[in-house]
């Protein structure tokens, strides 16, 4: 056993896997860091750290650990080395190679996180000492639950060597893990294993309008959540390993079967039957992505969004008195924040990996012009995109009439989808970069994440229009749709972006060899 | 007697119209070069894909090295054998040392061996380079040099000159003659290149739509006709592509 472990150090080497940790790491200690050192909140530091991690975990974790899960297993895809390893160890042995070597990354993790945390407190001075005993048991619900979302992610990334689905779910799975936290039907928090972080609580703030936060207790959680995650676990080690164990299709990539073609038959100087085939009017681009499986992502993503943001909405009809706005704001919030620019990254990402693969680089380069070629993709993404903003912009009506708000539609709406097509646009812009230059297909996803929250920041800040990714958010009016805007300012960033990354992109390829895969 | 190395009884991958191997009986002899011939597409790749149980057969039996293969003895089984499928396999961002790192640990096999099987397909001087950097025809001959690594006593290549230069194929075609002879290796090898299979095979399967059209020595098959091309041609129906 620890033979195969030690060979999954070794084929993982170079790979970068520290640096997806240590991305995650900066960005859950930043973030929670920037919320719990404000003065007023010292002398309950402590708790106040237990209390906000299960919303960052939530949020980021089920991401990242698909860009984990996804580097240690897109490897074997992309060196087409299943019908290798498969003659050579015993499939058992490969699968719980891949197995530990996460759980131990996983524990790692969560060690890390808290000494963190423990080391911000530190720094900035926390009252009184750390309940060691709640530090631990925070300790063992992050490693539980994190290593059930890696063994999900590495069975979806085995499963199909698309990584696109893997992230895609990765993607689902944040988004899911944050609006559970908000949604008043708890039993869905303990049912979906990117729930457990919010289900697994045990401190509660004390809060109240007019003084704002007043302190931090502990609760009891009768929820049985330490169930589930078991379930979770037994469900996906065995599940992982059945499905594991019963791929036949060439070594493990577990193709959509198509409808056999034409039966082969063993005439072959029959005359050729039916119409010569014709040449198809989808320009080349489109052709490209027939039958991929990126349009469940732009359907799906939105639709979770939705189905939630309504319900929170409902839920809440006497905070959110604004019906339209306040509906708005309960689509377009995180999602424009947390789960547009990844889902960007995924549509760039899935675009060049289409050349990136074997030595498709050299037909390319061969047949297209380099500024067409760029244009090209940089479009479709932004098409793609397109499509996926204006699906929010339905389900939002949809979900208004479905709410009863009797109000007439706001007429901005068009504008609003108009500006966050445009900062949409830029975002597109600098993904297909990062995805050009980066020929991974989850690293430039895991970036647009951080880029997102660092748009937020950002946009604290006033100063929204230094990241494409804000931009898009900003016109979407996201976070406050009466906010005002200045057009031309948001405009012409907007386009200096867009231009800034499409000639990046050119003067990349033109300037550095072609490199194959052959 | 000369005892089989390799035997099938019938083994079959597909049904109806998605027939990919039919009803297959090879027998390979200890101690041959068997060349296996076959169209594009003919179900070359698929049957040794079965061999080496990465494709669950639909049906019919595999005897490897005397034993009935079954899930439970597979590996011990392959743990005498060598492979390359296809194109080869690797991990591109480590160096072709690394690589063989790997498939020595896999194989249990000591770390001495690997210089060896190194210098035995030329990379030794490649050796810390990334794989993603090779050429064709090196990571061919690291594909080769995995499939070595543990003397193995049954060599299974499919297409293995695929990507070789002319001096690079007469070399991997010499060495493949000799394994035989200098280290008791049988070796199969798949191939549609037929001059190939003509200087270094003493046994022939010729595979036409998943069905074996012929198995016996190469002699005897060179006698059937004129030259072995026109032979090939006339059992696989002609006017198929190669």
């Amino acid at each position: 056993m620890m033979n195969g472990l030690s060979l999954e150090l070794l084929k993982t080497k170079r790979r970068g896997i520290w640096l997806v940790f240590a991305a995650l790491l900066g960005t859950i200690v930043l973030w929670g860091g920037a919320n719990v050192s404000d003065a007023r909140f010292l002398k309950f530091g402590w708790r106040m750290v237990l209390y906000n991690l299960p919303l960052l975990n939530a949020v980021l974790i089920p991401t990242g650990i698909a860009v984990f899960a996804s580097r240690i297993i897109d490897m074997e895809h992309k060196g087409n080395t299943w019908k290798l390893l498969e003659t050579l160890e015993g499939k058992f042995e490969l699968y719980l190679a891949k197995v530990l070597y996460g759980l131990i990354a996983v524990l790692l993790f969560s060690i890390a996180e808290l000494l963190l945390f423990a080391a911000v407190g530190l720094v900035v001075g926390f009252e009184g000492t750390p309940d060691l005993w709640a530090f631990g048991l925070s300790f063992v619900q992050t490693f539980a639950i994190t290593l059930n979302l890696y063994l999900l992610q590495m069975l979806l990334s085995l499963l199909f060597a698309n990584q696109a689905v893997a992230l895609c779910v990765g993607l689902c799975g944040s988004m899911a893990g944050l609006f559970l936290m908000y949604v008043p039907w708890p039993i869905l928090k303990n049912i979906v294993p990117w729930g457990h972080y919010g289900a697994a609580m045990f401190v509660s703030m004390d809060w109240n309008k007019a003084q704002g936060i007043q302190g931090f207790y502990y609760v009891h959680q009768e929820n049985g959540i330490f169930f589930f995650v078991i379930g979770w676990f037994v469900f996906l080690f065995a599940g992982g390993w059945y499905a594991f164990k019963n791929m036949d299709i060439d070594g493990c990539h577990l193709a959509f079967k198509r409808p056999a073609a034409t039966a082969q038959t063993t005439s072959h100087h029959a005359p050729l039957s039916g119409k010569p085939p014709a040449s198809s009017p989808l320009p080349v681009e489109l052709l490209k992505i027939k039958r991929s499986p990126i349009w469940i992502a732009f359907i799906v993503l939105p639709l979770i969004s939705a189905f939630i943001g309504t319900g929170n909405y409902l839920n809440n009809l006497e905070v959110l008195t604004s019906t339209w706005h306040s509906l708005w704001t309960q689509h377009a919030l995180f999602f424009c924040y947390f789960f547009m620019p990844p889902l960007v990254g995924v549509y760039a990402s899935y675009l060049w990996r289409l050349e990136h693969n074997g030595a498709n680089w050299n037909m390319v380069l061969t047949t297209t012009p380099v500024w067409r070629l760029v244009w090209n993709k940089i479009l479709l993404c932004t098409v793609i995109t397109f499509c996926t903003l204006g699906w929010l912009c339905v389900l939002y009506l949809l979900c208004g009439l479905y709410a009863g708000i009797t109000e007439p539609v706001p007429a901005s709406l068009l504008e609003w989808l108009a500006c966050g097509v445009l900062g949409g646009t830029a975002v597109c812009a600098a993904q297909c970069f990062l995805s050009l230059v980066i020929r991974s297909f989850a690293v430039p996803i895991g970036m647009a994440l951080i880029g997102g929250i660092g748009g937020l920041f950002f946009t604290s800040k006033g100063l929204y229009y230094l990241l494409p990714y804000s931009l898009m958010s900003m016109g979407m009016r996201a976070n406050n749709p009466s906010i005002q805007v200045n057009l031309a300012q948001f405009a012409g960033w907007s386009v200096m972006f867009i231009v800034l990354f499409y000639l990046l992109s050119v003067w990349y390829i033109k300037c550095h060899d072609v490199r194959t895969q052959a | 007697m000369m005892t089989n190395i390799i035997e099938t009884h019938s083994l079959t991958k597909g049904t109806g119209s998605q027939m990919r191997v039919n009803h297959l009986d090879l027998r390979v002899p200890e101690g041959c070069v068997y060349g296996f011939l076959g169209p594009n597409g003919a179900g070359k790749t698929t049957t040794l894909k079965l061999l080496l149980g990465l494709l669950r057969p639909t049906d019919g039996t595999i005897t490897l090295l005397g034993q009935k293969m079954t899930d439970k003895n597979r590996l011990a089984i392959l743990k005498h054998t060598g492979s390359l499928i296809e194109s080869p396999s690797f991990y591109g961002h480590l160096t072709g040392l690394e690589n063989l790192q790997i498939i020595a640990k896999l194989k249990k096999v000591p770390a001495a061996e690997i210089t060896n099987v190194l210098q035995t397909v030329r990379l030794y001087e490649q050796k810390d380079k990334k794989v993603k950097q090779y050429s064709l025809g090196m990571k061919q001959r690291l594909g080769i040099a995995m499939a070595l690594l543990g003397n193995p006593r049954l060599l299974i290549l499919d297409e293995p000159t695929n990507g070789l230069d002319p001096a690079g194929i007469q070399e991997i075609r010499e060495f493949i003659k000799n394994l035989p002879v200098l280290r008791q290796i049988t070796v199969v090898v798949s191939s549609h290149l037929l001059s190939e299979m003509e200087q270094m095979a003493d046994m022939v399967g010729i595979i036409n739509h998943g069905t074996l059209i012929y198995q016996g020595s190469m002699a005897a098959l060179e006698a059937q006709g004129e030259s072995l091309e026109e032979v090939f041609l006339k059992l696989t129906g002609g006017g198929d592509s190669l």
